[in-house]
């Protein structure tokens, strides 16, 4: 869904925000019947914009994934705009506490829908469960939160400042003022004593299919965040969030920049309603493109623009 | 559907890139592995090249390499790293049976190969779980016990499909379905002459399996092999045929 507020006067004026997202399903989804378990979410106010992406997993025990992300979406999307409203004050100083309360209020409240539909559907008339193996049928009966696994990276950008939730694989895009991309780390630009940048919010620990996710019982624990203070020396014209089917179909890091420098200019040359109408179809023609020779996966973007 | 000019997006969508299944083959070619064993063994490893390729060419999203190492009183990797097809002609000699039965040794070095930082970073953006095939025809002569265990840590090796052939009544079949983490996935060979035979198909079987991402089963990747191996007829010829299955990237 479009979220369009005075884009053509976002230039250079805080708190105009133009923000959208698109979840596609993945070839191998379509192939196989399945159904699209990305889910995203974007919206914005006179002073922020907010951006989700969320990857429910997609191993056979998973039976609920695309559930999970909906809540995912819909919780984080709730929690961050009464955190945002409430908020008198975020810098340098509070951001840590102030966003692990944060954080812990979407897992919580992730958990408690999670259960609220478990118990108003139980695995027993759920076909998918029946066709489980046994040993994946035991793992869920004993946990049924991991039927609903799901990655989480939200952003939100404000005139002064941006921040990124992170739990699980996805990616984090900074488009700076100067046309260039980096991610948030890199913007952050810190190093250790050995002169290497510090990993604040990739984890390191994630390779391959293994990734966090709120469905774990220390999620809390996993959740990775960044503050930056987008003053001059870190001027920020964008965040674009992506699921990690998008950067798994590319080779390299560069290659899949080159998409996401494409879609800021899709949405950054519309002039009006019709024409992001028009962007994000033809985002969705190159992702379902994209999934199809490359990663086979549910896709998910999501922008916001200053 | 998707039309095929890819529109604005046509340049981006040229450059997507396959993904990347590697083969790690861990081979005994131990003393008592001499003359028919290690001679199956050389022959099944010069067929492999095409049936890889014509597992690939029938998933044209991934690429399929190959890392091999030999085992016996130590550990040698054949390829420098992972191969491909074309490129392991040229790599693989023929191996000459002698010494111990390193298995823990073999292990502990396929810790170290199976990272982003060794044998599996060229294509950090997309690998598939890999595949790896062992053979040993005996008695592990050093410890294997603790370098299993931090092998078993390794993501790469969780998610892998594992495959192990025993071979002849010397072999250790539970501590082979140790490391497959299941008795399913060993393959018990009690005549050296269908050793290449084997190799050929489990290769087949593997990589098929590994780089087919569409998916009506219920079965993980690893039960779908386990389930060919048991339905294995001595008496028939192999047939590799492998159902869907799942796409367990999360």
């Amino acid at each position: 869904m479009v979220n369009l507020f005075m884009h053509k006067s976002r230039k250079n004026k805080i708190g105009k925000f133009l923000t959208d997202n698109i979840s596609i399903r993945g070839y191998s989804h379509i192939i196989a019947n399945k159904e699209c378990q990305d889910c995203s979410v974007s919206w914005h106010t006179d002073s922020y914009s907010g951006i989700i992406v969320c990857d429910g997993h997609g191993g056979e025990k998973y039976i609920r994934s695309s559930k999970g992300s909906a809540f995912a979406c819909e919780i984080g999307k709730t929690a961050i705009d009464e955190f945002m409203r409430s908020i008198k004050r975020l810098d340098k100083s509070n951001y840590k506490e102030q966003l692990t309360v944060l954080e812990r209020h979407i897992i919580n409240n992730w958990r408690k829908a999670v259960e609220k539909d478990f118990n108003d559907n139980s695995f027993e008339n759920d076909e998918r469960f029946a066709v489980l193996s046994d040993s994946d049928k035991n793992a869920l009966l004993k946990n049924y939160v991991k039927a609903y696994g799901s990655t989480f990276i939200a952003a939100v950008l404000t005139g002064k400042y941006y921040f990124v939730l992170k739990l699980g694989d996805g990616n984090a895009n900074i488009i700076l003022s100067n046309d260039t991309i980096k991610t948030p780390d890199e913007h952050n630009a810190e190093y250790d004593e050995d002169g290497k940048l510090k990993k604040v919010l990739e984890d390191e620990q994630l390779e391959f299919n293994v990734t966090t996710s709120l469905c774990q019982s220390a999620a809390d624990t996993e959740f990775r965040q960044i503050f930056i203070e987008t003053d001059k020396t870190k001027p920020v014209s964008a965040i674009v969030l992506t699921t990690d089917g998008i950067i798994n179909c590319f080779r390299s890091v560069e290659a899949y920049q080159s998409l996401i420098k494409n879609i800021y200019h899709a949405y950054l040359e519309t002039e009006n309603e019709k024409e992001i109408e028009k962007a994000r179809l033809e985002l969705a023609n190159g992702l379902n493109q994209l999934s199809e020779k490359g990663s086979g996966d549910d896709l998910s973007v999501a922008i916001a623009i200053k | 559907m998707a039309d095929t000019n890819g529109g604005r997006y046509g340049a981006n969508i040229e450059e997507v890139a396959a993904r990347t299944m590697t083969l790690f083959y861990l081979f005994d070619k131990s003393g008592s592995m001499y003359g028919e064993k290690i001679g199956q063994v050389n022959n099944a490893m010069k067929d492999i090249p095409q049936i890889i390729k014509e597992v690939a060419e029938s998933a044209p999203n991934a690429n399929i390499t190959v890392a091999a190492a030999t085992f016996s009183t130590g550990v040698e990797w054949i390829t420098p790293k992972p191969q491909t097809p074309d490129e392991f002609i040229n790599t693989w000699r023929d191996v000459q049976a002698e010494g111990l039965t390193s298995l823990g040794a073999a292990l502990t070095s396929l810790n170290e190969k199976m990272s982003r930082k060794a044998f599996l970073g060229d294509n950090p953006m997309g690998y598939l779980a890999p595949g790896i095939i062992i053979l040993s025809d005996g008695e592990p002569t050093d410890d294997w016990e603790k370098p299993l265990a931090e092998l078993k840590k390794n993501n790469w090796f969780k998610n892998a499909i594992k495959v192990a052939f025993a071979v002849g009544a010397d072999a250790n079949k539970t501590v082979l379905a140790e490391v497959c983490g299941t008795p399913e996935a060993v393959i018990s060979i009690d005549d050296p002459e269908k050793i290449r035979q084997y190799i050929k198909f489990v290769t087949a079987a593997v990589s098929k399996t590994g780089t087919t991402s569409q998916a009506s089963s219920s079965a993980s990747p690893q039960d779908v092999l386990n389930q060919q191996i048991q339905s294995i007829d001595d008496d028939k010829p192999f047939v590799v045929d492998i159902p869907d299955v799942d796409d367990s990237q999360w």
